[in-house]
């Protein structure tokens, strides 16, 4: 039989607001799902009354119950309509996991994140709407049984240690809110079949009270296999072919220092880029507590400092060669464009640029992760350890656009790339970039890998003329999180926002602009093959 | 058909039925009667299997569990069941169609729409009470079952769509050969086509046989003397509801002999200058029977 109208309704609305937050366009409706999950128990438990009430399992008055069907056959379908709800909300999940080319590990945290909490709350509704429409008892009655042995039990537990405390202290695998909803998910169908049964309900009223009285133990004691913490820098995969990493932090008293001086890699091959940084203060325990940024860039030597752009170690087999973007765009035309010549997207005087580490100042109101004082610790770098850590990338071309149109190209490496023409401004006109990346940490370290992850995402684009078939070369500058979407990026992810705006003469602005309206956009991305092992010089 | 023995159910720990034994004789009607709560309901239900019975044996159709085949040999319509109320005549019919397969007769079907009259295009909780019987009996009759089973099923109704439910009723009961149980507060109901009936009160059966032994066993008796006279001190077994009103005497008889009887009365009653024996109606031996725990002899 099929359910009451009200019922398939609602279950096809609650499967279709899963599909309506996950998809929308507007980028916060992540967010207002987020907040729209606390009206899910709600719905559920509407649900589950209406799904009784049309269709009482094992009910004496249940119509199915005169006809030639065995009593399993309202069983199962109560658990068809569970099923499809769930299954419903599984299938958005995987559609959106593959449209965003996340992994299948995502597809299951996902399933797992939407799918078993709901769960947990339509079996415990079944269960409270299977007993409450029996009407053995007052319903009055069953909600105080029902509420009783939490309570006492939450009492007791309380009187033995004290107090109940629920706050953990560390990080786990196994946390006490999904302990329990592990424990519903698996204890509360069995209590529904007894309930529903002609002769057991009485057992499952009993287990149920007993189910009750574990969860303040659940919620106190239910944390389990504790997740270690790193120093929260790189996690990832060192790359075993480079030979040596050397650091020379400057003696005596210095400005700044060009970076060829600083550090020297070898083992770095053909086609490597290397990106990275450096950490100077004081480790301890192989914890760094970074006070500064150490500035790096592009500039004249003896002139005033202009930062230009990050720089960038290029493998050479032996030796890595220190540059900045140029060493990029050569490599992608060496690679994709043999018999082409790439323009650089902004033309700015080159000549003897070169990279430098500029010594860091010290913020009067930065601290330590500590929290230490500032007066207490030296103010020369040079009196502090130095540590060069960074990423081994090699270029892959992520796939073409059409302008102004934009698209979405899929990475390899997972994720996608969405390219859109903003809307012009009075400042300049601009093409962005969303990054939108797998980001879940189910059995990771506790500290967040993304910092590496998307720290080494370098982003690159030669843009072709429709008529002359002339190329650009261009970098996506990095713009950091999704305004939009700040406190809930994306579901099973995160989103960066990389733009390349027109700049340059007024007249270089135009032709850049009329190349972003009507050209055709080819887009490679520097891919994470692995780190480098950190070089630490102690003082 | 249906065998009964000792059944036993209890609620909230009070007894419903303390040990019905009941008999359903195979292609007979059998009206099962007894006042509000006296078990019908929970007595049926336990035969269905709708309910588990805390004791007590029960078998039906030669079977102790109703498998899904013996309910295609079954009907069964209750006034407390859950109809999909959400459906059309049509579509519920669309619905348990395919579970009988073969055996459901689409003509018998569209016959029985035809004699009931029913609305095909307006959903059944949308339908008076006796229009949801009807289609209720529709749905529960157009597979020809041997045995259908009937709890309650005037209730609510007036008096010109139970008499038309009654008529349809009858008719199909004496054409098809059904076996029916039916159960019911009102003798009235079903006196016109009961050809058994068992009576349950306080949780058991106090009595079951043919509605026409039954007639022929009881007889209301009227007799006036010369003088005035008073009750009995020791009443034979066989006299119910026995009044005395000055020189006349009311009794019912529930195993009146001709002869016998007669002369039992005359010891008791000498010189009778007026004697009427008259048989009596299903419903009122109902009525006595009733009435009999509650009866004292008055003058």
């Amino acid at each position: 039989m099929p359910f009451s109208p009200f019922t398939r309704l609602l279950a096809a609305a609650i499967v279709a607001s899963y599909g309506f937050f996950l998809f929308w366009p507007n980028p916060r409706a992540h967010h207002w799902g987020a907040q729209a999950l606390v009206l899910l128990p709600l719905l559920l438990l509407v649900l589950m009354v209406s799904a009784q009430r049309s269709w009482p399992v094992f009910e004496p008055r249940a119509f199915y119950r005169t006809r030639p069907v065995t009593d399993g056959f309202g069983m199962r379908r109560m658990l068809g309509l569970m099923a499809a709800v769930f299954g419903g909300v599984a299938l958005w999940v995987m559609i959106y996991v593959f449209g965003h080319n996340f992994s299948g590990r995502a597809a299951l945290e996902g399933i797992l994140l939407l799918v078993l909490p709901a769960l947990a709350w339509a079996w415990l509704w079944a269960v409270v709407a299977c007993l409450a429409t029996r009407r053995q008892r007052p319903l009055i009655w069953l909600i105080l049984t029902l509420l009783a042995a939490p309570i006492l039990s939450g009492a007791g537990l309380a009187t033995m240690r004290g107090d109940l405390n629920l706050e953990m202290k560390g990080s786990f695998f196994i946390t006490p809110a999904s302990l329990l909803i592990l424990a519903a998910v698996s204890i509360l169908p069995a209590i529904w079949w007894l309930v529903a049964s002609r002769r057991k309900w009485r057992t499952g009223l009993g287990l149920m009270m007993w189910f009750g009285a574990l969860i303040p133990w659940i919620m106190v004691h239910g944390q389990f296999f504790p997740k270690k913490v790193s120093n929260g820098m790189t996690t990832e995969k060192f790359v075993e072919h480079i030979e040596s990493i050397e650091l020379h932090p400057p003696a005596g008293e210095w400005h700044e220092v060009p970076c060829s001086e600083l550090l020297t890699i070898k083992g770095l091959q053909k086609g490597e880029f290397g990106m990275g940084g450096f950490l100077i203060g004081e480790s301890k325990d192989s914890r760094w507590r970074a006070t500064w940024t150490p500035k790096i860039g592009m500039r004249k030597e003896g002139e005033g400092y202009d930062w230009l752009e990050w720089p960038v170690i290029k493998g050479t087999g032996e030796t890595a060669e220190w540059g900045g973007t140029e060493l990029i765009s050569d490599e992608i035309q060496n690679r994709w464009y043999p018999n082409e010549k790439l323009e650089p997207w902004t033309r700015r005087n080159r000549e003897g640029v070169q990279a430098m580490f500029q010594k860091p100042r010290l913020h009067p109101w930065v601290t330590g992760q500590d929290g230490e004082n500032e007066a207490e610790r030296s103010d020369d770098p040079s009196q502090w350890d130095w540590k060069a850590y960074g990423t081994v990338t090699r270029l892959e071309k992520a796939g073409d656009v059409d302008l102004p149109r934009g698209g979405s190209l899929r990475l390899r490496t997972g994720g996608r790339l969405l390219v859109s023409i903003a809307e012009p401004t009075s400042l300049s006109n601009r093409l962005r970039l969303k990054y939108q990346f797998e980001d879940i940490h189910p059995f990771e370290d506790a500290s967040s890998a993304s910092l590496d992850r998307v720290a080494g995402l370098g982003i690159y684009a030669v843009v072709e003329h429709p008529d002359t078939g002339d190329k650009w070369f261009a970098v996506f500058r990095f713009v950091g999180r999704s305004p939009k979407t700040e406190g809930c990026p994306l579901f099973l992810g995160g989103v960066q926002e990389f733009e390349m705006i027109c700049e340059g003469t007024p007249a270089e602005q135009a032709a850049q602009e009329l190349r972003l309206r009507k050209g055709r956009l080819a887009v490679f991305v520097a891919v994470n093959q692995g780190s480098f092992p950190p070089t630490v010089v102690r003082r | 058909m249906i065998t009964i023995r000792g059944l036993q159910k209890k609620f909230r720990g009070k007894p419903a039925l303390r040990g019905v034994d009941l008999d359903v004789p195979e292609g007979k009607v059998t009206a099962f009667l007894g006042p509000n709560g006296a078990g019908k309901t929970t007595t049926l239900q336990c035969a269905m299997g709708l309910l588990e019975p805390d004791a007590g044996h029960i078998e039906v159709m030669g079977a102790r569990r109703l498998s899904p085949e013996l309910w295609k040999r079954m009907g069964y319509v209750s006034e407390n069941q859950c109809m999909p109320e959400w459906l059309t005549v049509p579509k519920l019919l669309d619905y348990v169609r395919p579970m009988y397969g073969k055996q459901w007769d689409r003509d018998f079907e569209k016959r029985l729409l035809r004699d009931l009259d029913l609305p095909q295009k307006t959903p059944l909780r949308s339908l008076s009470r006796g229009q949801r019987m009807k289609a209720a009996l529709v749905s529960s009759l157009a597979y020809r079952p041997q045995l259908v089973v009937l709890d309650e099923p005037f209730t609510g109704l007036d008096a010109l769509v139970r008499d038309e439910f009654l008529t349809s009723l009858l008719e199909l009961t004496e054409t098809e050969g059904w076996t029916v149980w039916i159960s019911s507060h009102d003798i009235e109901e079903v006196e016109r086509f009961a050809d058994r009936v068992a009576i349950l009160r306080d949780g058991m059966v106090h009595l079951q046989e043919e509605v026409t032994a039954l007639q022929a066993r009881f007889r209301q008796i009227e007799l006036v003397t010369e003088e005035d006279l008073s009750a009995p001190l020791a009443l034979p077994p066989d006299w119910v509801h026995l009044r005395v009103e000055g020189r006349a005497v009311r009794l019912v008889h529930g195993d009146y002999d001709e002869v016998r009887s007669k002369a039992v009365l005359l010891e008791h009653f000498s010189n009778p200058v007026h004697y009427e024996v008259r048989p009596m109606s299903l419903r009122e031996i109902f009525v006595t029977l009733a009435r009999s725990f509650r009866t004292t002899p008055q003058s």
